[in-house]
């Protein structure tokens, strides 16, 4: 039984259907599909000849008086030039072995109830049919075959409230000069299922007129007013707010391709996936040079992966940027994943972390489509003094919400993340900030791992030198410290 | 008609609500426990099946949340249908012992509340059961695997297994399977444990003093070699069974937690129970098979915490099983005779401690294919 079958067995509700088949369905095809499901009323189109179908429906005929029980108490063949023309009222629309779907589009005026069909990947994706059911339909299950892998299966079901699919968050705080663009990037694409949540954290500066005044114009922008407390009071804010099956975030002083959040959502839900991400791109702002990032986008990422296993590595490897992702709602929720609105900057840590050692499928769109600002003053990126000891607090959350899950090979890679951040941290602090700083990071990485299995597992996966930079940290070795700074 | 219209009718059929047999065929267990997210789903295949030839035994067992309420709805639209126990929490096993008891149909299954059946289930089972002469005593079904995740629809673990049993050189779908019992054919043992997927003869469990195993995990394996061992008449139905949910869990520990060290008591009264009955050597070689499959699983998923407990455990029961019994397993049935050999020498040396490790684990199996090249 596959995934359509599957679906119509399990829904009693579905009494009729217009099956709609491709030119190569058999007879021996409609024969599972009866057996499997239980339809009162069967109408097979598609773009076949009259002909073809009599041949797939008189064997079934002949057959009746063996297996009277199991045929729909009312079967026909009409062929398409007939049924379009004509009134019908039918419970879904299947469709199977289609090879153009454009055809489907036409179908839509029987405004079937459920769009449940199974179709081969190519060039019209199963998105192109949800956006164009989406508004008749209270349920759509689309199944996208690939070669040599598995399905891609698009699940979806009619919000009861709203009809908002993606929120999109962007904390506010004295942005005013990068917010026109910004707002002009984002609201290029023009659905109306998506929704901007400006969560203003208090702005001293008119970053509020210039979001209202957008907001006249574009019904889908909403303000949020909170006083401050923070990117990551900010960023929860509009979570706890957010309508939308997935939600992404932005810094409003980025701004974005006007195709990211098309292809995010279109990657994720095609294969149901909970988290896709897409690549980035450096924009240095004094000389306004732009620098593709690289990143873990190609194969396999690419294609989907369902593994949480393959996932986890991730967690050491991928870069920490949470603005160039989107996460599904349910998904969040159900991991109990939030921010910790008590940490200043760098709240988008924990958050990959967590995301990671959760999310049990995930996919990437292999393009570089959001535009990271660097170089400008005052951002929090540049710290290199005590701000840095942010990441003690960091990885304590880490240490109860991941490496409470006690699976080993998740707190491996923990331990591998650490070493990162910590390496990026000692390179980038100021000298008399990285005695004290060395000291708290020996204590946390004693926490998730013995000396001897970390040194190795650091050169197996991260290279020499962060087994030497492991060893400086825990070994309390400034001088060596130094040594690899100046070389790093 | 028009010319390019074929169509087809058949009269109305009848209200399915008359149908509802006085002297129904099965009974089917629903054990609940807190499952208020899923229940509904669960009923409600049962309470559509295209044939009304049984009757739903809902045992809620203990549950904090909704599910009670949602009970009730059922039973009050179907009163003739559903019946309902209320107990204490005890556990799977218990409720399902619970209703076992209750039973009055001549055949009898269980379905877990966070799976729902197919819609044709009743009407298969009784179309079959009507083909044989003699009533078996147990029949398989295979079930298909639903991942809650990516919405995939697969093929039950062993499909493969259980068709080279039931339906040998069979290339046409709707042949009868064959009739066959564990005397006869000992691959009956290496199929799944799952109790869900088997509809059993109410006569035949009451004449063996059938129960499941109670207040552990794992309650299936003991009486999965309890039936089978005794069973005479054993068929299979292949186009039928429920669908298993996977991959639900919120945690991804909810797998690796304290329950997996159950599966140390279970197999140990398994063994007993073969032992002191006097079971032949070839199935305690299938049950250890089951063993080895529960054992690398286990050390696999188990987290931190609880891992240096288990291998301790399983030490100590490996050393008390005889090592000619493992001899005649490596011999027989193994499927990976040579990692296994390694891998239960190490289980029963004191060094078992090392297995901890995955990575150990994931470099010894390397090693081993490696001396197995050369």
């Amino acid at each position: 039984m596959r995934e359509v079958e599957m679906y119509l067995n399990s829904h009693h509700m579905v009494k009729s259907a217009i099956l709609y088949v491709g030119p190569d369905y058999q007879s021996c095809c409609l024969k599972d599909f009866i057996n499997t499901t239980n339809l009162d009323e069967i109408i097979i189109t598609g773009d076949i000849t009259q002909k073809q179908g009599l041949d797939i429906l008189s064997p079934l005929i002949e057959q009746d008086s063996i297996n009277k029980q199991r045929l729909p108490s009312k079967l026909q063949f009409i062929s398409l030039e007939e049924i379009i023309p004509t009134e019908k009222e039918v419970d879904a629309l299947v469709f199977e072995n289609v090879e153009d779907i454009s055809v489907l589009f036409q179908l839509e005026k029987f405004s079937p109830k459920y769009l449940v069909g199974e179709m081969k990947q190519q060039g019209l994706s199963s998105f192109a049919l949800w956006e164009k059911y989406r508004n008749t339909c209270e349920e759509i299950l689309i199944v996208t075959k690939r070669i040599d892998m598995d399905a891609q299966v698009l699940s979806w079901k009619k919000n009861t409230d709203n009809n908002i699919e993606l929120s999109v968050i962007f904390p506010m705080y004295n942005v005013a000069k990068y917010l026109d663009q910004c707002i002009e990037s984002v609201t290029a694409w023009k659905a109306d299922y998506i929704e901007f949540l400006f969560v203003n954290d208090g702005s001293p500066d008119n970053s509020k007129e210039i979001v209202l005044e957008w907001a006249k114009k574009d019904r889908r922008i909403k303000l949020l007013d909170k006083p401050n407390g923070g990117c990551a009071s900010a960023r929860q804010w509009g979570l706890d707010r957010a309508k939308g099956r997935y939600v992404g975030f932005i810094d409003p002083d980025d701004y974005i391709d006007e195709s990211m959040f098309r292809k995010l959502l279109r990657a994720a839900m095609i294969g149901s996936y909970e988290i896709s991400y897409c690549g980035y791109n450096e924009l240095y702002e004094n000389t306004g040079e732009t620098k593709k990032v690289d990143d873990l986008l190609g194969w396999p990422y690419n294609l989907g992966i369902v593994e949480p296993n393959k996932i986890w590595p991730m967690i050491a490897f991928s870069r920490v940027a949470i603005w160039r992702g989107i996460y599904k709602t349910d998904f969040l929720n159900r991991s109990k994943i939030h921010f910790y609105t008590d940490l200043r900057r760098f709240d988008d840590l924990p958050f990959k972390v967590e995301t990671l050692a959760n999310a049990k499928s995930i996919i990437a769109v292999n393009e570089h489509l959001y535009y990271y600002r660097l170089a400008r003053p005052g951002q929090d990126v540049s710290a290199d003094d005590d701000r840095l000891y942010v990441h003690f607090p960091i990885f304590n959350y880490l240490n109860e919400s991941v490496a409470s899950t006690k699976d080993q090979r998740i707190i491996d890679y923990l331990q591998l993340c650490k070493i990162q951040t910590h390496r990026y941290a000692i390179n980038k602090i100021r000298k008399e900030f990285l005695k004290e700083y060395v000291l708290n990071a020996k204590k946390d990485l004693m926490t998730t791992g013995n000396f001897f299995r970390t040194l190795f597992m650091a050169k197996k996966e991260l290279g020499k030198k962060a087994r030497m930079y492991y060893f400086g940290m825990v070994t309390n070795n400034i001088m060596l410290l130094n040594f690899l700074k100046h070389n790093d | 008609m028009k010319k390019n219209i074929i169509s087809y009718n058949v009269d109305e059929r009848e209200n399915k609500m008359s149908l509802v047999n006085k002297k129904p065929l099965m009974t089917i267990i629903v054990p609940a426990y807190n499952v208020e997210k899923y229940l509904e789903q669960c009923l409600d295949s049962l309470v559509y099946q295209t044939i009304m030839d049984h009757r739903i035994i809902v045992v809620n067992d203990g549950s904090t949340d909704n599910t009670a309420e949602i009970i009730k709805k059922y039973i009050n639209e179907y009163p003739e249908l559903i019946s309902w126990i209320d107990q204490e929490n005890k556990g799977l096993g218990a409720a399902r012992n619970r209703g076992l008891r209750l039973v009055e149909t001549p055949f009898v299954t269980c379905i877990d509340s966070d799976d729902w059946q197919d819609q044709m289930f009743v009407e298969r089972i009784k179309n079959v059961v009507n083909k044989y002469d003699e009533q078996p005593d147990i029949i398989f079904t295979l079930p298909w695997l639903y991942d809650s995740v990516t919405h995939q629809v697969t093929e039950w673990y062993d499909k493969d297994t259980f068709e080279k049993i039931f339906f040998p050189n069979s290339e046409k779908e709707d042949k009868m399977s064959i009739v066959t019992n564990a005397r006869e054919n000992k691959f009956l043992y290496e199929l799944e444990a799952s109790t869900n997927r088997r509809i059993y003869r109410t006569e035949f469990l009451r004449k063996i003093g059938f129960s499941y195993t109670e207040g552990k995990k794992w309650e299936d394996v003991k009486p999965h070699f309890h039936a089978i061992h005794h069973a005479d008449r054993c068929i299979a139905l292949k186009n039928t069974g429920f669908f298993y949910r996977v991959n639900t869990g919120g945690q991804i520990t909810s797998g690796g937690g304290k329950s997996r060290l159950d599966i140390i008591p279970v197999f140990r009264d398994t063994l007993d129970m073969a032992f002191t009955e006097g079971w032949n050597e070839i199935e305690i070689a299938y049950i250890l098979r089951m063993l080895w499959n529960f054992t690398t699983w286990s050390i696999d998923v188990t987290n931190t915490e609880y891992i240096g407990s288990l291998l301790k455990n399983l030490h100590e029961l490996f050393n008390s099983i005889p090592y000619k019994n493992f001899k005649i397993y490596f011999k027989t049935c193994s499927p990976h005779r040579r990692k296994e050999m390694v891998k239960t020498w190490l289980l029963k040396s004191p060094f078992y401690n090392i297995l901890k490790d995955y990575r150990v684990r994931e470099y010894g199996v390397r090693i081993i294919r490696k001396l197995k090249r050369r």
